[in-house]
């Protein structure tokens, strides 16, 4: 056997005794012991009151900076939407959503719910408020424009009731959601 | 009636009053600014059933063993933790570094500039934590698109360490790389496979 084919059939030799060595080393750490399930079951408690027929006739003018209340500041939001006021309507939802936002500017994420509610409020619709409910750390305010139930959730920032986009995606929010406006559709 | 019992027949009745306005008229955090109804409470529940494959270490394998950077793989979930303690063990902070998912990584690195957690800090916490201490594997937890690695780092005297700490990976591309995904993920928050629980409730008031 010349030298090159002995050096050959070494290097075989080698590859065929490590390689189960380096697979072993890459995959038998562990041993498997199947599959398991975890269930998790989260009860939120909340207060819910309902308004007594609060057809809302006055709109706002102007963005108006002060604590009101949420339900005072979901008028602001549609008044924004009344006046075709990008920036007024913007500065209702809180930071983290601005941001958010901000980084799909791409996507153009905030102009495309903006144009979702320009579509739902228009300066003829007519705008109720519904429910009034506290839920931890935030209120939720329902609202009927026209004939579509909305709930959107406020929570404190510096001081000012602002809406948070993230809270919407919950389960348990649109859950909720469902819940109310299944009630409004009986 | 004396003057004095009549003056605490007087007190109770006013407690009486007050305590009756207070349930008539619940209070509240925050109030509407229109007339509502009374409060009713009320619950929503939200069951979710989540999923995993569990991995305990085989005998004679617990001990993670660290290596030099030119034998270090990001091949396997398993691969890419030994490459991510050995970096942290040979105290190679761009070497940590590269163990990171692009996008985990920006989010790591703002929120500990935010805390002042700089390079100095990390190398200074390596060097007392990690440094010459025996780590073990624990457990492995195989989901959908992420792997996560239980290890425990022992105490300078060699007993077991207080507490066991995860790292998620996820496959980007061919490597397997240290993410954040799961940061807000119930799963991971649990981490029901420590003590073997398969499920838990929770009331939030």
């Amino acid at each position: 056997m010349s030298k090159f084919m002995r050096n050959r059939v070494r290097l075989f030799i080698t590859l065929l005794v490590s390689f189960p060595l380096v697979v072993s080393a890459a995959t038998s750490r562990f041993e498997e012991q199947g599959e398991r399930s975890f269930t998790l079951v989260e009860h939120y408690k909340y207060h819910r009151m309902q308004y007594k027929d609060a057809l809302i006739k006055q709109f706002y003018e102007q963005r108006r900076d002060a604590n009101e209340g949420a339900d005072r500041q979901l008028i602001q939001f549609i008044s924004a939407l009344r006046k075709d006021n990008f920036d007024w309507w913007l500065s209702n939802w809180n930071q983290n959503t601005q941001v958010d936002w901000q980084q799909k500017t791409e996507l153009k994420k905030a102009r495309r719910v903006y144009n979702y509610w320009r579509a739902t409020v228009t300066k003829q619709s007519s705008v109720r408020l519904k429910d009034y409910i506290l839920i931890g750390q935030y209120v939720l305010v329902g609202v009927q424009i026209d004939n579509e139930y909305h709930l959107l959730p406020f929570e404190l920032e510096n001081g000012y009731w602002r809406i948070d986009q993230a809270y919407m995606n919950a389960v348990f929010f649109q859950k909720l959601k469902q819940r109310l406006d299944a009630e409004l559709a009986n | 009636m004396t003057l004095k019992s009549k003056h605490a027949w007087l007190n109770v009745i006013c407690l009486i009053l007050f305590s009756f306005s207070l349930s008539a008229q619940q209070t509240f955090w925050a109030m509407p600014t229109f007339d509502v109804g009374e409060a009713k409470e009320g619950v929503i529940s939200v069951e979710q059933v989540f999923h995993y494959e569990l991995f305990q270490p085989k005998q004679g394998y617990e001990k993670v063993r660290l290596v030099q950077r030119k034998y270090a793989s990001l091949s396997s979930a398993e691969e890419a933790f030994v490459a991510r303690m050995s970096a942290i063990a040979s105290l190679d902070y761009q070497w940590w570094l590269d163990t990171w998912e692009v996008d985990s990584k920006q989010l790591a690195l703002n929120y500990y500039a935010n805390k002042g957690l700089d390079q100095t800090y990390w190398l200074d916490t390596w060097q007392k934590q990690f440094v010459g201490r025996k780590i073990t594997y624990k457990q492995k937890i195989v989901l959908p698109e992420h792997t996560i690695i239980i290890y425990n780092v022992a105490a300078p005297n060699g007993k077991p360490g207080p507490i066991d700490l995860p790292v998620v990976f996820e496959q980007a591309k061919q490597e397997w790389l240290v993410s954040l995904d799961l940061r807000r993920a119930p799963l991971l928050r649990y981490s029901p496979w420590i003590k073997g629980l398969d499920k838990k409730e929770i009331v939030y008031e």
